[in-house]
């Protein structure tokens, strides 16, 4: 099984690159591929709101630069692993300017979902999504507003299991690597 | 508090001045016209980009009395310019805790055509006045952001029988609220949350423009392309 996990830490956050190597370590334990990410090194401009993504190259965004890697990569997947600082509730720009550039893989074209409107799939097989949110101080609000975030962006990009977790950054890394352990069990028998 | 005076409008699409975040941000600030009010907008995505531009940002918005964020909803939440203009606002006021803070408005508008899909970010918009110490004075949620831009550009679009005229009445009684310094009332989000259109009409009519547009650039038969399928 394929894990990508998409680090969206910025300058100074070296902490998330080591829970990013705590993580490709505790995939590959579990017989996982891993493919770890760190964005900030990584050429993505904004997303310009053109859709030519929908309607000109579809499927496809047409800067040439390394969004289209990343996405690929996503959407071949079994497991997507955002790991992010919680920037005021949500992703970290960093994260976010991949994540933009991520409805190519999905339809212009609606549908409902639970009673509410939706994009329709693109692709037959999507991958789960797990979200793991950073704080350096516990914020119960910012919390719960990370977990909305990404109960409706696992919703939008028709992932069969979505599941967010909040870490703490002083948490020693034996701990967290047991935390580790049981947020990837979760993904290990997803139902079809 | 000082009074409001000093307006300052970011525009978090792309698109800056063309969008349908901007024509929603100018029919508010609109209503906050007067004399001795000044309203300056600024596009974020351009903004962010320099270091000169970057201070001037920051610079504008240490003197405004009340701050408008308005943006379109990128995948449930602002758009990656929009969040990296409120981290570098955030650190800045972070250093300089003497410095004054605005008042702080929200407008989103979102391409679906429940005005509930905005509701994530404006959550976020509401935790960075909170970690900042802006005075929150309400989020704005509009759906069928799609079809905006064209409608509020035509003639007229509060006259009666217009779709748009219950949009720009709601957007008439959120700029009286903050005229009188009081966030905008619940009441009034919930109206301007209202569909523009019957919700049927917009989604047809949003296909159709997608299919119109990809006809246009000879990838009508694309349409379903999968270029990543292994």
């Amino acid at each position: 099984m394929r894990a990508v996990v998409l680090n969206g830490a910025r300058e100074g956050e070296g902490r998330l690159d080591q829970i990013a190597d705590l993580l490709r370590a505790e995939l590959e334990g579990g017989g996982w591929a891993a493919d770890v990410r760190t964005l900030r090194a990584i050429t993505v401009a904004p997303c310009a709101g053109c859709f030519a993504c929908w309607v000109k190259t579809p499927g496809e965004c047409v800067m040439p630069d390394g969004n289209r890697a990343i996405t690929a990569a996503t959407i071949a997947s079994d497991l997507t692993i955002l790991l992010t600082p919680v920037v005021f509730g949500g992703y970290s720009s960093e994260l976010k300017k991949v994540i933009d550039h991520q409805i190519v893989l999905i339809s212009p074209f609606f549908m409902r979902i639970g009673g509410e409107v939706h994009h329709r799939p693109r692709y037959a097989h999507y991958p789960s999504l797990l979200a793991i949110g950073v704080q350096r101080v516990r914020d119960e609000t910012a919390a719960q507003c990370f977990a909305r975030h990404v109960a409706c962006h696992g919703r939008n990009v028709h992932a069969p299991r979505t599941h967010s977790t909040i870490w703490q950054a002083d948490t020693p890394d034996t701990a967290l690597a047991e935390q580790a352990r049981q947020a990837i069990r979760l993904f290990e028998e997803v139902p079809a | 508090m000082s009074p409001i005076t000093r307006v300052l409008t970011l525009v978090g699409s792309p698109r800056a001045g063309k969008s349908t975040s901007a024509a929603l941000a100018h029919l508010l600030t609109a209503g906050l016209a007067g004399p001795g009010v000044t309203i300056e907008a600024v596009a974020l995505t351009t903004a962010v980009r320099s270091p000169l531009r970057r201070a001037a940002l920051l610079a504008a918005a240490a003197e405004a009395d009340l701050i408008i964020l308005a943006f379109p909803i990128y995948v449930d939440s602002l758009p990656a310019p929009v969040v990296r203009a409120l981290e570098l606002l955030a650190e800045h006021w972070g250093g300089h805790p003497s410095l004054r803070r605005p008042r702080l408005v929200a407008l989103a508008n979102c391409g679906f055509p429940e005005a509930l899909h905005c509701e994530t970010a404006l959550l976020q918009c509401e935790q960075f006045a909170r970690e900042t110490g802006l005075r929150w004075y309400g989020g704005i949620g509009v759906g069928e952001g799609g079809m905006l831009g064209g409608l509020l550009a035509a003639p007229a679009p509060d006259a009666p029988g217009k779709p748009t005229r219950g949009l720009c009445l709601g957007l008439h009684d959120a700029a009286t609220a903050l005229r009188a310094d009081r966030p905008i009332p619940p009441e009034v989000l919930a109206q301007l949350a209202r569909p523009t259109l019957p919700h049927g009409l917009y989604t047809l009519l949003a296909s159709a423009r997608w299919h119109w547009l990809a006809w246009g650039n000879g990838a009508w038969l694309e349409l379903r392309r999968t270029p990543y399928e292994a």
